[in-house]
């Protein structure tokens, strides 16, 4: 591991100052949980690591003190709550369900007791070939191992940007299907913008391909979550291999608001399948208006991967997917 | 039956010694030693699959501060590398010039600390020249394929010859006497045995002699390998296996690491220490191979099997089994013969395996060598064949099981001049509780019928498995009883897990009719304990256990015959209990076993052996394993709900150990069966999946409770009716999962590790009418 210095920084302020450098020269540390194996295998090589677990601002989930046009007040979560806190928050769990649930399928008890949700936003993506050392877009070459090699479990089913490799977040899709917001802090100021905009797929930032489009000196302090309409049911599938300690092969967030049996408000948001939290409005636009049906669901799921175009070793992906997300919308629709 | 004899310790749950120090930490392992003085080293590894090295740059990490030594293939003996390298063909140096897979040794560094180690092994600079690869086994032993290896890509075959085979009867005539003939083809993954220790060693030269500590299972055969490789006499070397963090086969065999820091300590004359990452360990540890298997079977309506047909292709690697031979010679000698046994009365059978060299990492030996690479085949053809004529899958495989006193074929195949009888067969005891436990005539009668997209479904698989008393192994154990009255039992056998040590406590206090806590062990330290072929083969109760009980008894004769003469009785009217001489007339102690040691001169010595083709017997292990399983035809998803172990243990002489190995075995299995294998880049044939996150080895939230039955029916093939248990769990799970799924879908799942993707696409595949199999 090539030496590093770490800066304990009290305040965004200390932080922000601490982060000032040229590209790739500091990370932000939390967790740690995905940088620092980042760091063990040199596939990171910062000078300075920025320890943000001392910023009081940046922990707690509390109310926002200014309301909204609907009378409810949105939530605001500090980017250092642990997915562990997030998974029990009993706010949460009733009123944002797929964001606790999203949280309590991360990873393993260990990994959620310290990892961050800002670390879990802005983690990078976890692929075989690039853990292997191939050097591929992200590791200094010009290729996407994923295209030609074994997509089974990290591929994307819709194109992305260079790196095919699926954004790894549970937590990130169920944030969407809420319309969550990041609050970002930079040298230029504050400000807020759509999670779907933190998270757009891989990215060109200052030169170098990321899996968010936070810029180096930039740092991710909350997340808001707008009050969601009085009768709103939502859940999150994850589905793996192993029970435990294991990424999506695919995963659905989905967020239904009612007016008696009908449906208001529909959000669906695919994970696992793609290189950012990927949402499907064509399937949402199907469901709003509408009572639940078997044969509604369906038709919804379907239409929530028209334009997959999976790889020869991962295609079974748009399969699962579809049935996680026809489940989801039967499950909030009538139960079970 | 013969009643089972009352026995005060064997037979008892005693605490493993071990288990507290285990759960605690407090265990000491091959990464606990550090000595004064001692280098770390590390190894740098090939990125390439075949190359040639046309340069190797080490100037300017042997110019760092801190750095002892660097090791290329110009700076190693040029000798041979292996426990028995004559006997093999391998023909493999320490390193060489060339490189065949992605993370073989290329360079070895040593320096002064962990971080300069790692800037030197960053500063060594290797020029290769990549040569044309073979990735896939059946392509390889095609004649026009690239050939790797002096002696061809297909192991131990000659040209156009098979890497082992058997052949009984005419399977031609047995086809034209098939109602039904069923093809189908079984595949299995090449997976790694995952022990939670990797690969680790320590060794000091003193100028004479070299010690080496090692996490591993045969520290006899790693001193003879080093012995041989770094040009010293067998004596000269001491090879101490520490407590292993796991082994599972894959430590059978001399891996590298233990050369390298041996030579390292003998050219810096300072201690040296290597410790694997979890990378390493799975790129240069070894991996039990992938086969693929044609299978063409044939059964009458009336079910009787006429015909067998089998053609294997095995992923051997390029180096087989850390060049012990385990591949090269035992795994296809025995996969084709192993399972036949279990329906030995098939008359026909013609199978042919082929294991290939390939430049993917070294296979070898790995929990139930010989059966695991083969069972799968014959276990999902069982079922196939008994779908194929409506017959109850347990029935039909009994009316072809070996029985009690058939003549042993392995031994043939083996190449020793008789078979010999074997012991009790408890096969329909495995089935029957197996079938009780699970609920057998739950079973769907017409696979797949269940509606809804969550099916349930149950199915089994026998199993077969040596138990011990593989010919060729040998274990010996000396007791000693000293002057002060202390009992210790020295034994080679290291402790990879299956805590023996306790057992062979509980075999001399009933023995010696003492407590146990009179009693200590030594083991696997070359110096200090005679021969163990180490915890291969199921042999560890089975054959240490054995020579413990006749080192035990000679000890006893000893003590008896001098008891008599310093007491002046006769030796028949003597008994040993309590660590006590008594005189059985009158039940009265005569002299302390202390006293009777000191009359000695000093200590009384009993020596045993087990020698397995001296015995006169032959033991297989049986099983039944069953499983119920859930299976979401929408995702692939499979839901193991119970899974049922009834294993053949003959006696279980400690039902808490034996229960464990059956629950770890079972537990392996399940891995094989549902997540694990290894992943291979199809371009480069770099091994994807490296570490514990990807390897998918299951979690507790995977496994269901394993339901382990013990069927004790005793074996007169051992002193207190034992048989080694401790592989035979693993190998039916698979099957009898593959099985499960088959009751509950009517679908053919063939290819293990069956994964949403398999699963899906056998369903799709059936959907179409298309079939596995195709003509061998």
């Amino acid at each position: 591991v090539r030496p590093f210095q770490q800066v304990r920084a009290r305040t965004v302020d200390e932080a922000l100052e601490a982060l000032d450098r040229g590209p790739g020269q500091a990370r932000i540390i939390a967790g740690g949980q995905d940088l620092l194996f980042r760091i063990k295998k040199q596939l990171v090589e910062p000078d300075v690591l920025v320890n943000v677990k001392g910023v009081a601002e940046l922990d707690g989930l509390a109310e926002a003190a200014d309301g909204e046009a609907n009378g409810g007040r949105p939530l605001v979560a500090g980017s250092l709550l642990t997915l562990t806190q997030i998974a029990r928050d009993p706010t949460l769990r009733a009123r944002y369900t797929a964001v606790a649930e999203a949280a309590r399928e991360v990873a393993s008890p260990q990994i959620r007791n310290v990892g961050t949700l800002g670390g879990n936003l802005c983690q990078d993506v976890w692929c075989w070939y690039l853990q292997a050392g191939f050097p591929c877009w992200k590791h200094g070459g010009r290729v996407c191992d994923l295209v030609l090699g074994d997509a089974r479990y990290y591929g994307s089913v819709f194109l992305g940007h260079r790196c095919q490799a699926n954004h790894p977040s549970d937590v990130a899709p169920a944030l969407v299907a809420f319309d969550a917001e990041a609050e970002i802090a930079s040298p230029h100021g504050d400000r807020r913008i759509p999670l779907a905009e933190l998270l757009p797929g891989q990215v060109e930032v200052d030169g170098v391909l990321q899996s968010h489009s936070l810029r180096a000196n930039e740092l991710l302090t909350r997340v808001r979550l707008p009050a969601p309409p009085a009768d709103t049911r939502s859940t999150y599938r994850k589905f793996r291999v192993r029970g435990s300690w294991d990424f999506a092969i695919a995963a659905a967030a989905v967020r239904l608001s009612f007016d008696g049996a009908t449906c208001q408000d529909a959000r669906v948001v695919l994970g696992g399948v793609a290189t950012h939290p990927y949402r499907a409005p064509a399937a949402e636009a199907l469901l709003v208006g509408e009572r639940i049906t078997e044969e509604l669901a369906a038709a919804a799921a379907a239409k929530a991967t028209e334009g997959a175009r999976p790889f020869p070793t991962n295609a079974y992906k748009v399969d699962v997917v579809r049935t996680l997300v026809k489940r989801a919308i039967l499950q909030l629709a009538h139960g079970g | 039956m013969t009643q089972a004899p009352e026995y005060a310790f064997v037979g008892q749950r005693v605490r493993p010694a071990n288990a507290v120090a285990k759960g605690t930490g407090a265990h000491k392992y091959t990464a606990d030693i550090n000595l004064p003085g001692m280098l770390w080293v590390k190894v740098v590894r090939s990125p390439h699959a075949r190359a040639r090295i046309r340069a190797i740059h080490t100037e300017e990490a042997r110019a760092l501060p801190g750095v002892a030594a660097v090791l290329t293939y110009q700076d190693v003996p040029d000798r041979l590398w292996g426990a028995n390298p004559a006997a093999t063909q391998e023909g493999e140096r320490i390193f060489s010039d060339q490189v065949n897979f992605v993370g073989e040794a290329v360079a070895a560094v040593a320096a002064e600390d962990l971080d300069v180690l790692e800037e030197a092994a960053n500063r060594i600079r290797v020029e290769y020249e990549p040569l044309p690869m073979v990735l896939d086994p059946e392509q390889g032993a095609r004649p026009e394929a690239v050939q790797l290896h002096a002696y061809g890509n297909v192991v131990q075959g000659a040209p156009g010859q098979p890497s082992g085979q058997n052949k009984r009867g005419d399977v031609a005539r047995g086809f034209a006497e098939a109602d039904v003939v069923v093809e189908r083809t079984y595949r299995q993954l090449s997976v790694h045995g995952v022990p939670h220790e990797p690969r680790g060693a320590v060794a000091q030269w003193d100028g004479q002699r070299l010690t080496v500590w090692q996490s591993t299972q045969q520290p006899f055969m790693i001193r003879n390998g080093l012995a041989a490789v770094l040009g010293l006499a067998q004596d000269q070397v001491r090879v101490i296996a520490t407590n292993a963090g796991g082994g599972f086969g894959i430590k059978n065999s001399p891996s590298l690491e233990g050369a390298i820091v041996g030579l390292v300590a003998m050219q810096t004359g300072r201690p040296a220490k290597i410790w694997y990452t979890r990378e390493e360990e799975t790129l240069d540890g070894h991996v039990r191979p992938g086969f693929v298997h044609y299978v063409k079977a044939g059964v009458t309506r009336d079910g009787r099997i006429t015909a067998v047909q089998v053609r294997s292709y095995g992923d051997n690697g390029y180096w087989g089994g850390n060049t012990d031979g385990a591949t090269g010679i035992a795994i296809p000698r025995d996969m084709c013969v192993n399972v036949m046994e279990l329906y030995n009365k098939i008359a026909n059978v013609d199978w042919e395996v082929y294991l290939v060299r390939t430049n993917h990492p070294r296979a070898g030996a790995y929990r139930a060598r010989g059966t695991g690479e083969a069972i799968f085949a014959i276990e999902c053809m069982m079922e196939d064949l008994a779908s194929a004529i409506g017959a109850d899958p347990c029935e039909l495989r009994l009316r072809h099981a070996i029985r009690t006193g058939d003549q042993a074929n392995i031994l043939k195949a083996r190449g020793f001049a008789d078979t010999k009888p074997v012991t009790i067969v408890a096969f329909p005891d495995c089935l029957a509780e197996g079938q009780r436990a699970i609920g057998w005539e739950r079973r769907n009668r017409e696979p797949g019928s269940a509606a809804g997209p969550i099916k349930r479904g149950i199915g089994m698989a026998g199993a077969i498995h040596v138990a011990g008393s593989t010919p060729s192994l040998v274990a010996e154990c000396r007791l000693t009883i000293d002057a002060a009255g202390g009992i210790r039992l020295a034994n080679g056998h290291p402790d990879q897990g299956s805590e023996l040590q306790t057992t062979l406590k509980q075999i001399v206090a009933e023995t010696l009719r003492m407590p146990m806590s009179a009693i200590s062990t030594i083991n696997a330290d070359t110096d200090e304990c005679p021969f163990d072929v180490g915890p291969i083969s199921s042999g560890g109760a089975f054959r240490t256990g054995t020579a413990a009980f006749r080192a035990t008894e000679a000890a006893k004769a000893r003590a008896i015959s001098l008891a008599a003469e310093m007491l002046d009785q006769p030796e028949g009217a003597l008994a040993i209990a309590d660590g006590q001489i008594w005189l059985e007339a009158t039940n009265e102690p005569l002299a302390t076993l202390a006293e009777v040691a000191a009359f000695a001169g000093g200590t009384i010595v009993g020596e045993g052996r087990y020698v397995g083709k001296d015995e006169p017997v032959y033991t297989y292990g049986f099983a039944g394993t069953f499983a119920e399983v859930d299976v979401d035809v929408e995702t692939g998803g499979i839901d193991v709900r119970r899974l049922v172990c009834a294993v053949d243990v003959g006696r279980a002489l400690n039902p808490e150990i034996v229960e464990g190995q059956i629950e770890g075995g079972v537990a392996q299995g399940f891995g094989t069966a549902m997540g694990e294998g290894m992943h291979y880049d199809p371009r480069s044939g770099a091994t994807l999946n490296q570490w514990f996150l990807d390897l998918k080895t299951p979690t507790t939230k995977d496994m269901p409770r394993v339901e382990a039955i013990l069927i004790e029916k005793g074996n007169e093939g051992h002193p207190f009716g034992a048989k080694g248990c401790s592989e035979i769990p693993l190998v039916g799970v698979a099957p009898a999962i593959r099985n499960a799924v088959f009751n509950a879908t009517g679908v053919h799942v063939d290819e293990i590790p069956m994964t949403p993707d398999r699963v899906l696409a056998a369903i799709a595949q059936e959907a179409t009418g298309a079939n596995g199999g195709r003509a061998p």
